[in-house]
Parts: C-alpha cells; structure tokens; sequence
C-alpha cells in the first residue's frame, strides 16, 4: 500500500496532474467518463438482457455485432477514467468506494473472460426464439450486477 | 441578486434537510446512484437502437428491439422521480444554474426523438432495410446526440452553479 501510495503522489506531481485542474478540463473528461458508459451500459444491457429471455426473437449473433461498441464506449471510460486518476491520484488510492469499484470492475472483468472462454460459441448461434444455456444466463446476469456494481461504486467516490 | 424564497422554503424542509445531511447511503447517494442507473436504462438501449438504425449490426431484425421500449420509460421514471429528490436537495444549485434547463431542454428533446424513431421506424409496416435507412438516419443522429448533450450538460451542473445552497 505505501508503494501505492508513493506512486499516487508521483502521478499528482506530474504536468499531466497539473492540467487536469484547469476550469473545464475536469467537467469535460467526466463528461466523457458518462459518455463512454452510456455506450457500454446500453450495448451490453441489451446483450445480457437477450441471453436473460428479453426480447428473445432477436437472434443473438447478430446482436453480437452490437458489443464493440460497448468496448469503444468502456475505453473511452477507462482513458478518462485513467486521467481523473492522475488528477487526483492521492485521494483516490484511499477512497474505500474507489478500492470497492476497481474490484467490481476486475470482477466484471473476469466474468467477459469466463464468457468467452466458456460458452459464446454456443451463444453465437442462437437463432430467434431460442432459449440460452443456464450458464450464459448466470454470466449474463452477473454482468448487469457487477457492470451497475461499478456505476454505484463510482458515485459514490465523491461523496465519501 | 434577490432569489425567489420558496428555494428557501423548501430547502429549510426536513426531507431537504435529511437528504443533504445524512451519512446513510441511503439518502442522497442512493437517489444519485439510482438517477446514474435510470441514465444507462433510458439512454443506454436508445443508443444502441440509434446505432443500429445507422448501420450498426445490420443483419439485426429492429422490430424486437422495440420491447426494450418497457425498459427505456422504466429509466425515465427512475429519473423523473430520482430527479425531483435530488432538485428537492438542492433547489437553489440547480433552479439558478441556467445549464439545468439546457439539461431539462436536451433530455425532452430526446425522449421526444426516442418516440418519433418508435412511431415513424418501428411503427411503420413496410419496414424495408432502405426505408429504415433513409427515414431513421436523421432521427437517430439527432437523438445521440441529444443524449450527448443531457449526459454532458447534466456532468457540468456539478460544476457550474452559483449557489450551493440559499445564501443567508
């Protein structure tokens, strides 16, 4: 934790740290921060949601096509996310809702790993109508769990 | 500057009060988390279909997607309530910081594109890939980016008021 610690301090001492204090800079990367999970929440919901029995007659590979966008949305908040953390890095590294997000996010993390390991062939060529397997259906939920895990977490940041 | 006092009137009452005071995550953390988790209901599958009807996915069938429709309302009402509880805590921010109505402008605006894709695109019985394309093109780029700008005016409200609280 002190090598953290040191790290964090390092990070607010850089010009990168500096800049992100100017008027406008901050709002304007958190805008960014909410952008980009907009576009991830909303792609994968509908991911998830599918392989839950939502609207079942969407044929899953096909909706597939939909999730990169959800990517391109998690790295537009994972590069703002990455310099509000240098902006306020000594902060961060001690906030408990901070810690709390960034294990829910590994979790969540986790949770892609084991879904393309284990059963997104299968997922893949479901057709309209089509019922996925348990195990799809346990992933897909506990992604919405933990992907809304991080969101509570991250508001909560500010305000404790 | 002379603000209207029913700010202070409904500042002074003990919801407002406990809403601003409390430590329980269940006061004003759990209306701000739920205002977040209503964003990424409502705006969240309004996207996505605007992404789709740009091309996005296109071997998709849109015609199921509008029962996510259920869930996007579900989120505005989260909102809407989550919202006035959140006003309700700080009327005097928010009722004086002119980029509030920007935000109350954007999000009308596009709900208001969230209904016209759902009755001149999904509603439309002869729902040709082409027709899709020339009638929703229009549609789905103004409601992304009035989404944009709700998410982005909504962002800077924490930044751009003038009062936090009634000034005494």
């Amino acid at each position: 934790m002190e090598s953290i610690r040191a790290f964090a301090f390092w990070l607010e001492s850089t010009r990168l740290s500096d800049s992100m204090i100017y008027p406008w800079v901050w709002p304007t990367v958190e805008a960014f921060h909410f952008l980009g999970l907009a576009l991830l929440l909303g792609t994968i919901m509908l991911f998830d949601l599918r392989l839950l029995g939502v609207a079942k007659r969407l044929p899953v590979g096909p909706l597939h096509r939909i999730v990169p966008w959800g990517i391109a949305g998690f790295c537009v908040s994972l590069i703002s996310g990455t310099l509000l953390f240098v902006g306020m890095a000594v902060s961060y590294v001690d906030n408990l809702m901070f810690q709390l997000k960034l294990l829910t996010l590994l979790l969540a993390g986790v949770n892609v790993l084991l879904f393309y390991l284990t059963v997104s062939r299968k997922v893949e060529a479901l057709g309209p109508g089509e019922d996925a397997p348990p195990l799809a259906k346990a992933i897909a939920g506990s992604s919405l769990f933990l992907w809304f895990a991080v969101l509570c977490f991250g508001r909560y940041i500010a305000l404790y | 500057m002379v603000l209207p006092t029913f700010l202070h009137t409904i500042e002074a009452s003990s919801l407002s009060v406990w809403l601003r005071e409390s430590l329980s995550l269940l006061a004003y953390p759990a209306f701000l988390a739920a205002h977040t988790i209503g964003l990424a209901f409502l705006a969240g599958p309004s996207v996505a279909i605007d992404l789709r009807i740009l091309g996005v996915a296109p071997r998709l069938p849109l015609a199921p997607l509008e029962r996510f429709y259920r869930l996007m309302w579900l989120g505005f009402y989260v909102n809407a309530v989550s919202g006035v509880v959140l006003l309700i805590a700080y009327p005097t921010k928010a009722l004086t910081d002119p980029v509030f109505y920007v935000k109350l402008g954007f999000i009308a605006l596009a709900v208001t594109y969230m209904q016209l894709i759902r009755n001149r695109v999904f509603r439309d019985s002869a729902l040709s890939a082409e027709s899709i394309a020339a009638k929703g093109r229009s549609l789905a780029i103004v409601s992304l980016c009035c989404w944009a700008g709700a998410i982005i005016a909504g962002k800077f409200m924490e930044y751009t008021y003038s009062y936090l609280v009634y000034p005494s």
